[in-house]
């Protein structure tokens, strides 16, 4: 097989769209079928979300009159195309560790921003009041988890000596310290908001903004937002794998074990998601820039120590 | 010997000053020797690239030890960024044919201004002699301030601003180039290299690198660019503070530091990196809650300076190319930005954001344009803005294992700067797409059209640049950025970033989406209504929400609330803070001085009594 082949298998196949979407469709329906019954209800069939975005599909779409058509249309697109290269990075630096392929983790944390922006800039477009209501708590969202996330990466490259590469970084294994055990747990907290989920759902907030972001999305282009997210539910797990828990590895036992880590932070994420009420937008930005922020600062200081004085744990 | 480099800077020079007498209703003339001249200098300028090193020397006259001999020198350095200046030039002329046609007076002047500018600029980057510099860096200075009073109201004040501060750090310039040469012994940049180990020396260093962030737009000295921001045309802005003047200033800087001076100094790296990462920061922080969109491209024109001295504080190879590769690709993102800013104030006739929205249906050029600039600036993949911030980070973190000292071991500070620093970005860039191209269309603005093509032309080049540089972005690091630093292509330890393959991957992504939509059969289903207001009816005025109240949460911050309120009321501000103390004491003088016999007398008294203790010693 040659190299474009390859990597046409990747992006289509695996670790790209197909697998990616239906794990993640996947891991939407485990989501939902926890969370229902965590709250005594039977909770929706195994294959409710493929059904979801089928039934979606064959329905109409709106387009708001004073809307800016080509953003309006185009920012799911971005979206989906975000989130598939980078699971399709993740993946490949999982499965496939001695390839180099697209980018390191500088790159992957700026590739996480593009659905992001993707959905802001849609509902941005779609000229309703709601949307620039949740268009504006996703920003500021946004701002707020950047920087917990920045210094937790800084541990991780204090704890990796230098190392860049994505499959060098996940040799390292940083969760195996104190300083890399906060990062990995403020980190999960990021990731929790950048999914959207509660307590950090205020850009959709459907009680009080009728969804916010996605208020005047509808039919295929809404689908395409659902897949984004189902998606969302495998890359950013699967970059906290890679990044702090050490990755898959090739071998059968290894990617058994890698598995299992990416199921037990999808259960993280469902057990915050689902013992926490919604909180306003200035405490989400507060408690990320300060609480976790003083948190992770000791963090860097900690690994500083640590790798001044070659003691690994810390 | 080669005429040409003279040529490339006395002719723009000579035709500028001269236009400047001419009458000032002569449009058409001015306007034909503006594009003429700039032309001739961007095709010059590429000649002189495309040649091997060259320089030229004009015999002029020698005092005992100062030798002002006109010597101009093309090296890999200054070769390429002159191209851009002049590229620059051609871009902005082109630009204010039509945006500048609305004055009615004034034309030469404008256009003799440019020309000046033009000259100037290329005059700073060929000398080979500091005196020489320093004449041009004052002809560069002294057109900016002309053509900022070309902006019509309150553009006196801004003009009078930007020239005491800029001026302010060209005497710093003048007192530093005098104690090189006292320590060196010569005014030619070529010769000189002095080790940052002695106190006269650091000094010296302090006061050059006080001049080349000045003219940049860099903390402490970078209110002039804000108020000129607001007041002056668009187009002065796009040419100068956007662009030519972060050419010149981190030209100066890079010259300063791999050039000029030995770095032996942690200290001083400490400086630089301090600077960098707080005008980072702290304009961005401003940037966010402006209101008026000129004065917040302004703000973003600072806060970039900061990545590109951070990236030369580093002193590592990938973070010194990172920061000049950052500097042309500012210039290039910033001055579309700009251009885009002056098309939607031409056409809505304001700047200011509330008055604005939905312009994107109308202006469709003007919106893609600053939308590709917008993203470059905040460093989202594949565009060029994320690539030189890359490798500025890389810079930043390979600063521990390169070398020791404070600077490397404060590299987790640097690095969040930075990488936060780009987050706020992308949070203010969002709001100016928000507020003038999304969101809703005021009733007022109805009848909005496009601009020109005149001027749509130069932001479809700087647009297309910044893709272009994006995605084959070795092509300017290995012909324009690598030489310039002498560094060999191939050697910098940079990380991976296949941009070709990513960008591809992303339109094969986009492709799989609309493979997914051609299933919902988008086109026949399709179907437009009204935004759907839970049934309530309301008026367009009523629907829309401005921008500008977005980071209300973050300025209404405990802590941060203050920090705005008193930088709102220019405690901050050096000439502002300058001018009270210069008040203060005039004001004691003018009490001093009430007319009163007696008072003057037990003054002179006074005096008299001191100097008796001075002379007779008495103590």
């Amino acid at each position: 097989m040659n190299n474009e082949m390859q990597v046409l298998f990747w992006i289509l196949v695996f670790p790209g769209f197909v697998f990616t979407a239906v794990l993640g469709l996947l891991a939407a329906w485990i989501v939902r079928k926890v969370s229902a019954l965590v709250q005594y209800r039977v909770g929706p069939p195994f294959l409710q979300p493929f059904w979801d975005v089928r039934k979606l599909l064959s329905k109409e779409v709106l387009i708001p009159q004073e809307a800016n058509k080509w953003v309006f249309i185009g920012a799911p697109l971005v979206g989906l195309a975000g989130v598939l290269l980078l699971s399709t990075l993740l993946g490949v630096a999982a499965f496939w560790p001695q390839k180099t392929f697209v980018g390191d983790v500088i790159v992957a944390i700026y590739l996480m921003v593009l659905p992001s922006l993707a959905l802001i800039l849609g509902s941005s477009a779609s000229a309703s009041p709601h949307a620039a209501v949740g268009t504006a708590r996703e920003m500021k969202l946004v701002m707020g988890y950047e920087l917990p996330l920045v210094l937790a990466f800084i541990v991780v490259i204090i704890k990796s000596g230098g190392a860049l590469g994505l499959a060098a970084i996940a040799e390292t294994t940083p969760v195996a310290s104190i300083s890399g055990a906060v990062a990995f747990l403020v980190s999960l907290l990021c990731i929790h908001a950048k999914i959207g989920y509660v307590p950090f759902d205020m850009a959709e907030a459907e009680t009080e903004l009728g969804s916010g972001v996605l208020m005047e999305y509808s039919g295929g282009l809404l689908a395409l937002w659902n897949l984004t997210s189902a998606m969302m539910l495998v890359a950013l797990p699967m970059f906290l794998v890679v990044v702090y828990l050490g990755g898959f590895g090739t071998t059968p036992a290894g990617i058994t074990i890698g598995l299992l880590k990416y199921v037990g932070v999808l259960v993280l994420i469902i057990l915050i998601k689902n013992t926490n009420p919604r909180v306003r937008i200035d405490q989400a930005m507060r408690f990320f820039w300060i609480g976790c922020g003083l948190v992770l600062v000791t963090a860097i200081a900690l690994a500083t120590i640590g790798n001044i004085y070659d003691i690994g744990w810390l | 010997m080669d005429n040409r480099l003279f040529i490339t800077v006395f002719l723009p020079l000579a035709v500028g000053f001269v236009m400047l007498f001419l009458p000032g209703r002569w449009r058409v003339l001015s306007q034909l020797l503006a594009i003429v001249v700039c032309g001739l200098s961007f095709v010059l300028s590429i000649l002189i690239f495309r040649v091997g090193p060259a320089g030229y020397e004009l015999y002029a006259f020698k005092l005992t030890g100062v030798d002002l001999t006109l010597s101009f020198a093309a090296e890999p350095l200054n070769k390429f960024i002159l191209v851009f200046a002049m590229g620059f030039g051609v871009l902005i002329t082109l630009y204010s044919l039509k945006a500048m046609a609305a004055a009615k007076t004034r034309f030469t002047e404008y256009y003799g201004a440019i020309l000046l500018t033009i000259g100037g600029s290329a005059g700073v980057l060929l000398s080979d002699n500091l005196l020489l510099l320093l004449i041009f860096w004052e002809i560069v200075t002294a057109s900016l301030y002309i053509l900022i009073t070309t902006g019509g109201r309150f553009s006196n004040f801004a003009a009078t601003k930007s020239f005491a501060m800029i001026a302010a750090s060209d005497a710093a310039l003048l007192v530093g180039i005098l104690m090189v040469w006292v320590q060196s012994g010569s005014f030619t940049i070529s010769a000189i290299s002095v080790a940052t180990n002695t106190t006269p020396a650091i000094i010296a260093f302090l006061l050059l690198m006080l001049a080349a962030v000045t003219k940049a737009g860099a903390m402490p000295l970078h209110t002039w660019l804000p108020t000129s921001g607001q007041y002056a045309p668009t187009s002065v802005m796009a040419l100068l503070p956007a662009a030519i003047d972060k050419l010149l200033g981190i030209y100066l800087l890079v010259l300063i530091v791999r050039k000029l001076f030995v770095m032996q100094s942690s200290a001083l790296q400490v400086v630089l990196a301090v600077i960098g990462a707080a005008t980072i920061i702290i304009a961005v922080m401003v940037a966010m809650v402006q209101h008026n969109l000129k004065k917040l491209l302004s703000y973003h024109a600072i806060s970039q300076v900061g990545y590109m001295i951070l990236g030369i504080a580093t002193l590592t190879p990938v973070g010194i190319a990172g920061g000049l590769f950052h500097m042309l690709n500012n210039a290039i993102y910033k001055s579309c930005l700009f251009l885009c800013g002056g098309a939607v104030e031409q056409t809505a006739g304001t700047a200011e954001l509330d008055k604005l929205g939905g312009l994107g249906r109308k202006m469709p050029l003007t919106f893609a344009t600053c939308l590709i600039a917008a993203l470059s600036i905040s460093g989202i993949p594949p565009f060029n803005g994320f690539v030189s911030k890359w490798m500025i980070y890389q810079g930043v973190i390979q600063m521990p294992s390169s070398q020791a000292g404070l600077a490397a071991g404060l590299w987790p500070v640097w690095l969040v700067f930075a990488m936060f620093g780009s987050a706020l970005t992308l949070a203010s860039f969002v709001k100016v797409l928000h507020s003038a191209f999304l969101s809703r269309l005021p009733d007022n603005l109805s009848g909005a059209r496009e601009v020109p093509g005149l001027q749509t032309l130069p932001m479809i080049v700087l647009a297309a640049l910044c893709v272009l540089f994006g995605i084959f972005y070795y092509v300017p690091l290995d012909n324009f950025i690598y030489p310039a630093l002498g560094i060999q292509p191939g050697t910098v330890a940079i990380g991976t970033w296949q941009s070709g393959l990513a960008t591809v991957l992303i339109v094969a992504g986009i492709v799989i989406g609309l493979l997914i939509l051609a299933v919902a059969k988008i086109a026949s289903k399709a179907r437009a209504v009204p935004t759907w207001t839970c049934g309530e009816v309301l008026p367009n005025e009523q629907m829309i929400i401005p921008g500008t109240h977005f980071y209300k949460t973050v300025s209404s911050m405990g802590g941060l609330r203050q920090m705005y309120d008193s930088q709102e009321k220019g405690w901050f501000d050096l000439y502002d803070q300058g001018g009270r103390l210069g008040l203060a004491f005039t004001g004691f003088l003018r009490w001093l001085h009430c007319g009163i016999l007696p008072m003057y007398l037990t003054w002179v008294t006074l005096g008299l009594l001191i100097i008796l203790f001075v002379v007779c010693r008495i103590w």
